[in-house]
């Protein structure tokens, strides 16, 4: 289980970076923090002619946001970092709680937040949270810069909405609505794999009832999954145990899910509903704190 | 092969200048180029944490990285936790004394694993300590006397300095 | 000998090395002018061999020679001789590399020497292989269908069949007040140590030199010796640090053999490192079994008889020297456990399926038979509406019964089976179990709680193995001890460790029997050029065995230096006494020579003697497991909130190295029940292909265990120990799979049980 050979580039600029791609992107893969690439390589599942490093490119590593600002975080920041960040924890405690549930510590001390976006698992904590969020994808090509919704960047399985020639370099995530709360909820079969399935949700209330609501779900289909139609379901209502449950699973219904030797299709199915409402009673719960 | 790269890096305090091909992985270079065999292959894809080593203060694994990619980093390996036939670090003796290890193959990955992570985050509360060692496989103690070290040391003189 | 060091929770000597890093294992040796092995393996599970190209491989700079199996010839194959009279069996050959056909994916079919292991591998991808796909044998079921495809040159699939019946069976049956019959499944597992195994070889003067990460070095020379042509003393197989076995090593595997041949045909150094992906494909599995068991009680829950058909699923070829007969005759002979029962009937099969060759993994055969009865007797209690503690302790042999002979002719000798139970049962606090399950209800989970009683055979010799036809296999192991003239000892035998605490263990028995201090005791790396024959360290063998020709060769050492101390002292051996390291003279603290001028003044300079021991019958452990878990019925998932063993391994050598192996051995089986299995499509293609999908317990899965001890010593024995490493698998995957199906409402009667499979029997049992 040794690497094939590749060539190897390690640019110290974003403007280096995407010229290599602009050249050689067809052949070319990004190597960001290496968690979910480099064990592909060395089962020589991927065998990419070239790798572009881009850990030496300083300009990707940061975390910033002027007061009542957006959120930007550099494609290349360690989760580690996101997860020390007080910004973070503060203002956007959605993504520290997903960063707890990526891999184990020694993983997030080295994986990105960018290389997990483009990496793109369907079963990953961060583009559920992301997506939900409304974050923004910046991509940079040697043509300029392209911004890409996460509603429309996770095209399908491993699959994004990038191009070989881009690279991405930023994810700006919105000021969430005052008042809101959120929430993760995951089940896997050993804490720190990836999840069987996982629910993400934020939450606003007008007094008793729901006055916003938006949910996604994750480890089910081959990408996260908004519920749009359990959102709408949810809006105005008085929260209730059972009527939740039986919401998200009419939601549930209607996505396409994936099998494999973990879980089956219905059964990931039923427990992303499960997973959904309880990640709504949580944020309920939190708010109401 | 590709052109070979030259790279400058620390481990366990001492300066290293090497020419390496960019495929190999951090965890060879370290077992064959510099001879610091006591970092161990598992599995080779991240999961198992035996091969954990600490680059920059953290804990990485290092058959997850490349060795051109700790060109300009400090690196201790578990030769470096201890002098050589010095005394052993209070860690290393906590898990002599709990029966902390069988095998000793996972071993490195746990020390390394923790002595960062106590150095980064701190020390771990009671219900703490099972998520920190869940990101290494022991296929032989069960895990209890792990715990158990982690504990005593955690609790020693030498953690709470 | 109470104010010995037997019995002492001493910290182990052998921590120091692995702790800086310094052991080395296989992989850690280097020797100049290495070359690396790799292999291209089978993609296919089942296909004949067309053209091999591997011109293009050969061609790539840094590679020194690409083999298949025209280049090796079919006298270097592998075969287990077996002796089973009156019963059929057929033990297939395993060529190196595969010859004309391949039956399981994984199988090795080229071999790459290059200069490093990168570039064997950029070889492999470049041979190219005509396979020419055969139908596929995916498991036993498809193996018995009249139409299936056969894999070996004999008339079907089973490959070992034996029945056995004592008893009147269909009688007892016909009598019993409630007869329950179900299938039991019991999947294949990866044992996954974390060190894979690896071989160096490298060519010495007049032979060769192996080092290999093995349970068993004195096997491997023994299977050297006439493929490589060499004369005994030629081949020097040496033991490094062994990163776990749990039986996956201890068989003799082609790499083993292929590596060396190579070493001599090349004149270098030559290495094999597995990696994990080959590990969990070509490395031995374990278990995968399907038992179909009828089960007789009567009204108050006495057992009446017993029916168990085993199907053993053994994979494309047996291993050596164990041939395929592990499971299948392991299981069947402890099929109705510490339980009277008063007619008993089986039938055996080991079926061949293109599958990876399945092997020993802790526990053989008892892990499986432990599930089968005590599922069984937890089903029988059910449906009589008693506790199935109460059931097991009526149906329990007594202590005053023992040496009792179990009904399929075993002789279980010593212990006091119920106690375990009854304690086992204390230390969960099996009382509040009510309290507990309601609280757990009121929160919208269930709760359950589980037991497993068991009895293992621990420590075989050279009969079990003879009567088993397993007649590659010695049984005896040899202890030779030295005296040093600086007045320490060393201890060499044929059991290396694992982890298991060896050179501890055998140095507190030394130590004793010595009279010295532990630490001036040293136990060598087990290499077979010490002058040190045997078998091997697995089913539980090295306290019992090694530890007897430990005692055996210190009292020969002890009579030798009395003696020497009498013609030096010219005085009467009756009036010498032992010292620490010295003997002396009875009443005259003063006058002593110490076993350092002993050995000096021996032509040698030292003192040694080596004594070799074969136990006279079979040491039968035993214990009891009893769990208590919660169950999220929505999510199927589970926590152990309490979880107790109470086991008997006789006199205790170190407490804490026990307790260690119960805590291991117990986590390896609650992995066996939630979380591994060697998964196979219908296709053979293997799906757990890496520790990502074959999920080994992380700390997170584990709960602390509360252990007690019971030490009855063995009957016949030369020592006082009973076997220890196993009874925690034994009895942990079962207690587990019995509180599961407590707390559920459904019997689980398969494992693993993954959350799927329980949140499924959380709506069936209604309790959800």
């Amino acid at each position: 289980m040794k690497p094939p050979v590749f060539e190897y580039d390690d640019p110290e600029t974003i403007e280096e970076a995407v010229a290599i791609l602009a050249e050689h992107g067809d052949d070319a893969k990004v190597l960001a923090g290496g968690q979910s690439l480099i064990p592909l390589l060395n089962f020589r599942l991927a065998v990419p002619g070239r790798l572009v490093d881009i850990n030496r490119i300083e300009e990707l590593d940061f975390v910033s946001a002027g007061d009542g600002e957006p959120l930007a975080i550099g494609a290349a920041t360690r989760m580690a970092e996101l997860e020390r960040s007080e910004l973070i924890a503060d203002r956007w405690p959605l993504i520290g709680e997903a960063l707890r549930h990526v891999g184990h510590f020694q993983i997030r001390n080295r994986g990105t937040a960018g290389g997990s976006l483009a990496h793109a698992d369907p079963a990953a904590e961060l583009p559920a949270a992301f997506l939900l969020l409304g974050a923004t994808a910046v991509a940079r090509s040697r043509g300029g810069e392209r911004l890409v919704s996460l509603d429309e960047f996770f095209l399908g399985y491993l699959t994004t909405a990038l191009r070989p020639d881009e690279l991405l370099t930023e994810i700006r995530v919105p000021v969430q609505p005052a008042g809101s709360a959120t929430a993760l909820v995951e089940f896997a079969r050993r804490p720190g794999d990836f999840a069987l399935a996982g629910a993400v949700c934020r939450v606003s209330s007008a007094g008793r009832s729901m006055s916003d609501v938006k949910v996604v779900v994750f480890g089910v289909g081959p990408k996260p999954i908004r519920l749009e139609r359990l959102e709408e379901e949810l809006v105005g209502h008085v929260l209730d145990g059972d009527e939740l449950r039986s919401a998200a699973a009419r939601a549930l219904s209607e996505v396409d899910a994936v099998a494999d030797l973990h879980g089956s299709a219905d059964y990931r199915r039923s427990l992303a509903a499960e997973l959904a409402a309880r990640a709504i009673e949580r944020a309920v719960d939190g708010e109401a704190r | 092969m590709t052109a070979l790269r030259t790279i400058r890096t620390t481990v366990n305090g001492v300066a290293v200048d090497r020419r390496v091909e960019p495929r190999r992985l951090l965890a060879d270079f370290l077992r064959d180029d510099l001879d610091l065999r006591g970092t161990h292959l598992g599995c080779e894809h991240g999961v198992c944490g035996a091969c954990t080593v600490i680059l920059d203060g953290a804990a990485v694994r290092s058959c997850l990285m490349l060795a051109v990619q700790a060109n300009g980093k400090a690196i201790t390996t578990v030769e470096g936790l201890a002098p050589l036939d010095g005394e052993l670090h209070p860690l290393q003796r906590a898990f002599h004394e709990a029966h902390a290890l069988q095998c000793g193959f996972c071993t490195p990955g746990f020390l390394l694993s923790l002595v960062s992570r106590f150095e980064q985050w701190g020390p771990p509360a009671d219900d703490e300590i099972r998520t920190v060692l869940a990101g290494n496989i022991c296929r032989c103690t069960g895990y209890q006397n792990i715990e158990k070290a982690v504990r005593a040391f955690r609790d020693s003189d030498w953690a709470v300095s | 000998m109470d104010d010995g060091y037997v019995g002492r929770p001493l910290p182990r000597a052998e921590d120091d090395a692995l702790l800086r890093g310094r052991a080395e294992f296989v992989d850690d040796i280097r020797l100049p002018d290495t070359l690396h092995v790799a292999f291209h393996r089978s993609p296919i599970a089942h296909a004949a061999l067309g053209a091999i190209d591997t011109k293009d491989a050969a061609s790539l700079p840094g590679v020194h020679a690409v083999l298949t199996s025209e280049d090796l010839g079919e006298s270097t194959d592998l075969w287990a001789r077996l002796e089973t009279p009156e019963r059929v069996t057929f033990s297939p050959r395993r060529p190196l590399l595969a010859r004309g056909v391949v039956r399981f994916v994984g199988e090795a079919v080229v071999a790459a020497l290059a200069e490093s292991r990168y570039v064997a591998e950029d070889a492999c991808e470049r041979v190219l292989v005509d396979y020419e796909p055969l139908p596929v044998v995916p498991d036993v079921d498809a193996a018995l269908a009249p139409s299936a495809a056969v894999l070996h040159p004999v008339p079907s699939n089973v490959l070992y069949e034996h029945a056995h019946e004592r008893g009147g069976v269909d009688e007892a049956l016909a009598a019993s007040a409630v007869v329950i019959e179900r299938t039991f499944k019991v999947a294949r597992y990866a044992a996954a140590p974390l060190e894979p195994r690896g071989v160096l070889a490298a060519p010495t003067r007049d032979g060769v030199q192996v080092w290999t990460s093995t349970q068993a070095p004195h096997q491997l020379q023994r299977a050297l010796v006439p493929i490589l042509g060499l004369e005994s003393e030629r081949v020097r197989v040496t033991c490094p640090w062994v990163g776990g076995g749990f039986g996956q090593k201890a068989h003799v595997y082609p790499e083993e053999i292929l590596v060396p041949l190579l070493a001599l045909r090349y004149g270098r150094p030559v290495k094999w490192t597995e990696d994990r992906r080959e590990n969990l494909i070509a490395s031995s599995q374990a278990r995968g079994q399907v038992v179909t068991v009828r089960l007789g009680a009567t009204a108050d829950g006495r057992l009446t008889a017993l029916d168990a058909d085993i199907l053993c699923d053994m994979g494309a070829y047996g291993v050596y020297p164990h041939g395929h007969l592990l499971e299948v005759l392991g299981t069947p002979i402890m099929i109705s456990g510490p339980y009277k029962v008063p007619a008993v009937r089986f039938r055996a099969r080991a079926v061949a399926t293109n599958k990876c060759p399945g092997g020993a993994f802790r526990g053989v055969g008892l892990a499986v038979a432990a599930f089968v009865h005590e599922r069984a007797i937890d089903i029988v209690a059910n449906r009589l509406g008693l506790d199935p503690a109460d059931v097991r302790l009526r149906n329990s042999v007594q202590p005053g019964e023992l040496p009792f002979e179990s009904p399929t002719g075993m002789i279980y000798d010593s212990g006091d089976y119920p106690r375990a139970l009854a304690e086992a049962l204390e230390r969960i606090g099996h009382r509040d179990a009510e309290e507990l399950r309601a609280g757990a209800e009121r929160r919208g989970r269930l709760f359950g709680v589980g037991h497993a009683f068991y009895v293992e055979y621990t420590g075989i010799g050279s009969a079990v193995f003879q009567g088993r036809g397993m007649v590659g296999i010695v049984g005896f192991d040899d202890v030779r001890i030295a005296v040093n003239r600086d007045g320490t000892a060393t201890v060499w035998s044929s059991l290396p460790t694992a982890g298991q605490g060896i050179p501890t263990t055998l140095a507190q028995i030394v130590a004793d029997e010595l009279h010295l201090p532990p630490d001036r005791v040293t136990v060598a790396a087990v290499d077979t050029s010490a002058g040190a024959d045997g078998t091997g360290t697995f089913a539980s063998r090295s306290a019992i065995i090694g530890g007897a020709a430990a005692m055996e060769a210190s009292e020969t050492l002890r009579a030798r230096l009395l003696e020497l101390t009498s013609s030096r002292l010219e005085i009467h051996v009756d009036d010498l006494e032992f010292r620490t390291g010295a003997v002396g003279v009875r009443g005259v603290p003063a006058t002593q020579v110490t076993y350092a001028e002993l050995a000096e003044a021996a032509p040698e300079g030292y003192l040694d003697v080596v004594e070799r021991y074969d136990p006279p019958e079979t040491a039968y452990s035993y214990g009891a497991h009893a769990c208590m878990v919660e169950v999220d019925p929505e999510t199927g998932g589970v926590e152990i909130l309490r979880y107790a063993v109470v086991e008997d391994c006789g006199r205790i050598i170190n407490p804490t190295i026990v307790e260690g192996q119960t805590h291991g051995a117990t986590a390896q089986g609650i992995g066996a029940c939630l979380l591994e299995s060697v998964v196979y499509d219908e296709s053979g293609q293997p799906l757990t292909t890496s520790f990502m999908d074959y999920l080994v317990p992380s700390a997170h899965d584990v709960p602390t265990f509360d252990i007690g001890h019971l030490e009855h010593r063995p009957r016949e024995l030369r020592a006082d120990y009973k076997g220890v490493g196993e009874g925690g698998v034994i009895g942990g995957g079962v207690a587990l799979a019995n509180a599961l199906s407590d707390a559920l409402g459904v019997e689980l009667n398969e494992i693993p049980v993954s959350p799927e499979t329980i949140a499924a029997a959380a709506r069936k049992g209604g309790r959800r």
